[in-house]
């Protein structure tokens, strides 16, 4: 090897090596623009939403509302009085006699009417365009049971007993409703119990306001529906095939 | 004289004892049983957190439900996790008549809510959580680390970045 050869192997090296330092910091920042810091604030930036495929979802299936009840520590019991996040609703077209099985939680509606009833602020909109409710203000009037056109909310009747789960704090005399998952989304994992245990993928959660997801550009390419749309509620929860 | 002595040190024998056998009686509310917590040090300085710890929870609880901030330092679910102690069904908790939150509210006389809604345990068993760090931020960058390790991409600065490691990352 001669002295070129040399010195063309150690300049190429260190470019490589030079290279390789400037990279991991990049690694750094794509990751980084995926996930909050944990000290961060929720911002409009991100406005989380699930399109639902009913063509794929099967009738009589209800994966989905077990593992919401298994995650969030629910009875799983469907009485008028039990907590229901995540109800199964059979259609079927009058004339056509068409028939579709789909799963209805919170719409996570945009202008959300719960959100206008409610007289002590507990039903509110996060940034992010989640839909919650803030248990230590809510008074249990179920103002926003009677405004919510989709039933997606229940109160909780009975005292739990201290079987809540650690990361789901629920309590008698609140009203509650599905999440998307908050706790998911706040650890970074982006997803919600629902879809992640769908067996037909037919829920899929993502970003609606991130051109470049799965879910935004899902809803660019094929027509979607919003239930009762007429209401102009604008909801983060779409449906396709209905 | 003597007689008058007598009764004068016997006086003070007794006003010196007296306060020993109020207690001895168990007539007053039992003290609080301050179980030793997980760590070394609370979040706070423990002078601090004894008067202010409900500002501080208060704060937290806020800022968490509406603004999606879930940092471990001030978190009702870090309490629990370093303060449960295994109550009288062997369970880890904070609550129980000589568990950590109950203990002193009972002897305080105020009424602790937070119970009706949160989970007196801890999640899991808790040998998953580390002890507080009170640097902040200091959780993100090992959840990073760590995300990084398990999808078998984590950057290493002792080896060279081949071109197949930054393939897609980097556009």
């Amino acid at each position: 090897m001669n002295n070129f050869e040399q010195y063309r192997r150690r300049f190429l090296g260190g470019a490589l090596a030079t290279a390789g330092a400037a990279m991991v910091p990049g690694l750094m920042l794509v990751e980084m623009a995926h996930s909050r810091a944990p000290e961060e604030a929720v911002s409009s930036k991100n406005r989380w939403g699930l399109l639902i495929d009913t063509t794929k979802c099967a009738s009589g299936c209800t994966e989905c509302v077990t593992a919401c009840n298994t995650e969030h520590g629910l009875s799983g019991k469907t009485g008028p009085q039990d907590a229901q996040w995540i109800r199964k609703v059979e259609l079927t077209h009058k004339k056509s006699g068409a028939q579709h099985s789909l799963p209805v939680m919170c719409q996570h509606c945009e202008e959300p009417p719960c959100v206008d009833v409610c007289p002590t602020g507990a039903s509110f909109k996060r940034a992010d365009g989640i839909v919650l409710v803030d248990r230590h203000i809510c008074i249990g009037c179920r103002y926003c049971m009677m405004a919510c056109p989709y039933k997606a909310r229940s109160l909780v009747h009975e005292d739990l007993n201290d079987t809540q789960l650690a990361h789901m704090p629920r309590g008698k005399g609140c009203v509650e409703s599905c999440t998307l998952c908050v706790h998911k989304i706040d650890a970074g994992e982006n997803t919600t119990a629902c879809a992640q245990a769908c067996p037909e993928q037919a829920i899929l959660f993502g970003d609606l306001n991130d051109a470049g997801s799965e879910i935004a550009q899902r809803l660019a390419t094929y027509a979607s529906k919003e239930i009762r749309a007429d209401l102009g509620l604008n909801t983060g929860v779409r449906y396709t095939g209905i | 004289m003597l007689a008058s002595w007598l009764k004068s040190a016997a006086l003070g024998a007794l006003i010196a004892l007296s306060p020993l056998a109020t207690a001895a009686d168990g007539a007053g509310v039992p003290a609080p049983v301050i179980q030793k917590a997980k760590g070394e040090q609370c979040v706070e300085p423990t002078e601090y957190m004894r008067k202010n710890h409900m500002k501080v929870l208060n704060h937290h609880r806020d800022k968490t439900v509406h603004e999606g901030i879930r940092t471990k330092q001030h978190s009702l679910k870090n309490c629990i996790e370093c303060h449960a102690t295994p109550n009288e069904k062997g369970e880890r908790s904070v609550l129980g008549k000589d568990n950590f939150c109950q203990s002193c509210h009972s002897y305080a006389a105020v009424k602790v809510d937070c119970f009706q809604c949160h989970s007196s345990k801890p999640a899991g068993n808790g040998a998953m959580h580390p002890i507080v760090s009170t640097q902040s931020g200091a959780g993100s960058q090992t959840a990073t680390s760590m995300r990084h390790h398990s999808q078998g991409k984590s950057p290493s600065l002792n080896t060279p970045l081949s071109v197949k490691d930054i393939t897609g990352v980097i556009k």
